[in-house]
């Protein structure tokens, strides 16, 4: 579970800070809390409005990935500080990271009162419509006497407040599940996708049979398309339509193009349809998509979803391997979202790879052989007396603390080429 | 929080076991306890364990056993009774006849598959729950529970690791793989599982999965084989043939949340087509599977 920490002090020392800095290294089991920095953001001002600023969309932008956020509050005059009032106000006037995402309270103070005025405040902030975040009921962790909380390292001295902090922040994890579940959207609209292409765009060619087997020659009569020697000035170039052919045949992939109205309306023939990864035949061009995936209402569904997804930005690309692919070949279909240059747009460049010939062409290149690193392995019965070598599972749980891109090699070429 | 590891040699493999916790050192101590005790009572290659007490009464009187074996027995009769799941615990006679897998592996004559498969009948197990016995109705009847004791085993020692307050752990009975709670050398704090090469000597994976809170367990033909008079037989056998299951399949790795529930369905799809055994995967939810076929093709609901 990731979640975001935020202290609501620009001091350069802060209790609160080193509140939420202990919370994030002791308890880093039961959460990844990443602390986000205040100090960069103006003042909130509605005639000056910073919203676009990077400090403000830095904040923006870690909300909205995490699961939840945990705001440590000072109490200054009986409320929080006018630093978190103000962030709040920027992360609520234009933008609205905070609605609807889990949050927990805690404080720590000088004195005895440890910040719970200033809790109950920021409450009350976070509660209202136009911040609308769910603050975690009950569960007050107030800290007081704080000069005298923490050893020289920044520790909890009391076991008790450590178990209790823990116990809360235990609890606002189940909650962030709770309400995240909640908040999921049951439906993301990719059931609107029509995948038989009855509406109509700038260049749907009407008036021409979408089923036709020869649907690109009708349409480019109907549409007198540039063909053969005639030119098409392109961005950037200017090719005949024979060498742009020659030009998109010979890629090492294969191309389609689906236009935004769900429409499949060419690919690269550089092979017989049997010789393809991705069969396609000549007289598929011009199909609805509907036409050209299976009457299977799994199969509808997911197509819809990819498209949706990248029609509305969710995603830049959508990459599946094939089922089927072996140690040899892996196949692989990428589906890119195509946009004009106002960033409209204009439907799915799938392009469809073998990647396998080059990831061994690199190993070959470097020398370097796959190594998947894995904490353990699962395989049929292993019998007892296999040699301890086998038990890969422990050597790689007590030795992995490197990821496989952690390279020991390298710093020893470096230190080889001092030597030179 | 202190990470420990132990490795063991017991019910006939290489048990690992990986906790995170305050004092780790009498967990894993207890844990091995635990593992010896459920050997000496769930092995069917042990002639004291309490299974094959059950064995030596089999046609004679009813043996009252373990809460936990009961249980076992019981899970894995209610799944033998229907023969589409290819699970039979009732097996043991036909396994003992081939014994593939140990030294005095044979390939035994038609006849004698035959006589073995006549005492391989799940409905002659009578179970008692009021009294917890077991009774094998004919004499020979032996009980073999392979395809499920350590799985079952595997999600005992996850239960009894969140009860004394395991934080985070890694179980590796053999093969059969139980990973829980972050693994906090990984940043994003899954486990990296390897799924292993079928066609390749062991330790070389075909794959490497992330998960967490998870059990994968795989099912495969290529750990224990027969090679005889030209032929090769491996040790998944079909309890209505009496012989090796025909399949196209190599492995089959299931990841669900118990590791039981794994074991029951590797051994249910195994054999079955690969197109059949894909749509089944696919439209059950709460599991997920990867198929490896003999000539090296990758299935899989989760890449």
């Amino acid at each position: 579970m990731k979640l975001v920490g935020i202290a609501g002090s620009v001091a350069d020392k802060s209790y609160n800070r080193i509140l939420l800095k202990y919370m994030a290294t002791h308890f880093s089991d039961l959460a990844d809390i990443e602390m986000l920095d205040i100090k960069d953001v103006p003042l909130f001002n509605e005639s000056d409005d910073q919203t676009e600023s990077d400090a403000i969309q830095y904040l923006k932008r870690k909300i909205e990935s995490a699961d939840g956020v945990v705001i440590a509050t000072p109490e200054h005059n009986h409320t929080t500080t006018a630093s978190l009032k103000s962030v709040i106000e920027w992360l609520s006037y234009k933008i609205h990271p905070l609605d609807g995402k889990p949050v927990m309270i805690v404080g720590a103070s000088y004195y005895d009162q440890g910040s719970s005025r200033a809790q109950l405040n920021l409450r009350q902030i976070l509660e209202a419509p136009g911040v609308n975040a769910v603050v975690l009921p009950g569960n007050e962790f107030l800290l007081g006497e704080v000069k005298d909380a923490f050893d020289e390292n920044d520790n909890l001295k009391d076991s008790g407040t450590v178990n209790f902090l823990q116990s809360t922040l235990q609890k606002f994890v189940k909650f962030v599940k709770v309400i995240n579940t909640l908040n999921h959207p049951e439906d993301t609209g990719a059931e609107s996708e029509d995948l038989n292409a009855t509406g109509k765009i700038a260049t749907t060619v009407e008036g021409v049979d979408m089923a036709a087997p020869d649907w690109v020659e009708q349409a480019a009569e109907k549409t007198h398309a540039a063909a053969g020697n005639d030119y098409v000035k392109l961005d950037r170039g200017l090719l005949t339509v024979d060498q742009l052919n020659a030009f998109l045949n010979s890629m090492p992939l294969e191309l389609t193009y689906a236009d935004s109205n769900n429409q499949f309306i060419y690919y690269n023939k550089m092979a017989p349809a049997e010789k393809m990864l991705a069969a396609r035949t000549p007289d598929q061009a011009g199909n609805p998509l509907a036409m050209v995936h299976p009457k299977n209402a799994r199969v509808v569904k997911h197509v819809k979803e990819v498209i949706h997804a990248l029609r509305t930005g969710q995603v830049p690309e959508v990459s599946m391997p094939v089922p089927g692919n072996t140690a040899d070949k892996y196949i692989v279909h990428n589906y890119r979202a195509m946009h004009d240059e106002q960033g409209h747009y204009m439907g799915v460049n799938e392009y469809v790879q073998d990647i396998m010939p080059t990831i061994k062409w690199y190993l070959a290149k470097t020398g370097q052989k796959l190594e998947g690193n894995p904490d353990a392995t699962t395989s049929a019965s292993v019998n007892a007396d296999a040699p301890a070598a086998d038990t890969t599972s422990s050597a790689s749980v007590d030795e992995a603390a490197s990821e496989p891109a952690e390279a020991p090699a390298t710093d020893a070429d470096s230190s080889a080429s001092i030597n030179d | 929080m202190p990470v420990a590891t132990q490795v063991v040699h017991l019910m006939g493999t290489v048990i690992t076991l990986t906790i995170t916790h305050r004092q780790p050192q009498p967990v894993l101590t207890e844990a091995v306890r635990r593992l010896k005790v459920y050997e000496h009572r769930f092995s069917a290659n042990d002639e004291t364990s309490e299974l094959m007490a059950i064995a030596h009464q089999a046609g004679q009187r009813p043996v009252a056993v373990d809460p936990e074996l009961f249980d076992l027995i019981r899970i894995g009769r209610d799944h033998s009774a229907n023969t589409a799941e290819h699970l039979n615990i009732a097996i043991g006679p036909l396994v003992q006849t081939w014994r593939i897998g140990f030294n005095d592996a044979r390939k035994p004559s038609d006849a004698e598959i035959q006589a073995a498969l006549r005492l391989t009948d799940p409905a002659a197990i009578t179970l008692d729950p009021r009294h917890l016995t077991v009774y094998l109705q004919r004499p020979g009847m032996t009980l073999d529970l392979g395809a499920i004791a350590k799985g079952y085993v595997a999600d005992l020692l996850h239960d009894y690791f969140t009860t004394v307050g395991v934080t985070a752990g890694l179980i590796n009975l053999g093969g059969n793989v139980v990973v829980f709670g972050p693994q906090r050398q990984h940043a994003d704090q899954q486990w990296r599982i390897g799924i292993q090469d079928p066609g390749k000597p062991r330790g070389q994976n075909r794959l490497v999965i992330r998960v967490r809170d998870k059990s994968v367990v795989t099912s495969g033909i290529y750990e224990r084989q027969l090679h005889a008079a030209g032929h090769t037989y491996h040790h998944v056998l079909d309890p209505v043939t009496g012989y090796p299951m025909p399949t196209e399949m190599a492995s089959v790795t299931i990841i669900s949340a118990q590791s039981i529930t794994g074991e029951l369905w590797t051994t249910r799809l195994f054999g079955q087509p690969v197109e059949a055994a894909m749509a089944q995967l696919r439209q059950t939810s709460g599991i997920d599977g990867i198929i490896i076929t003999q000539t090296g093709q990758l299935y899989s609901t989760i890449l």
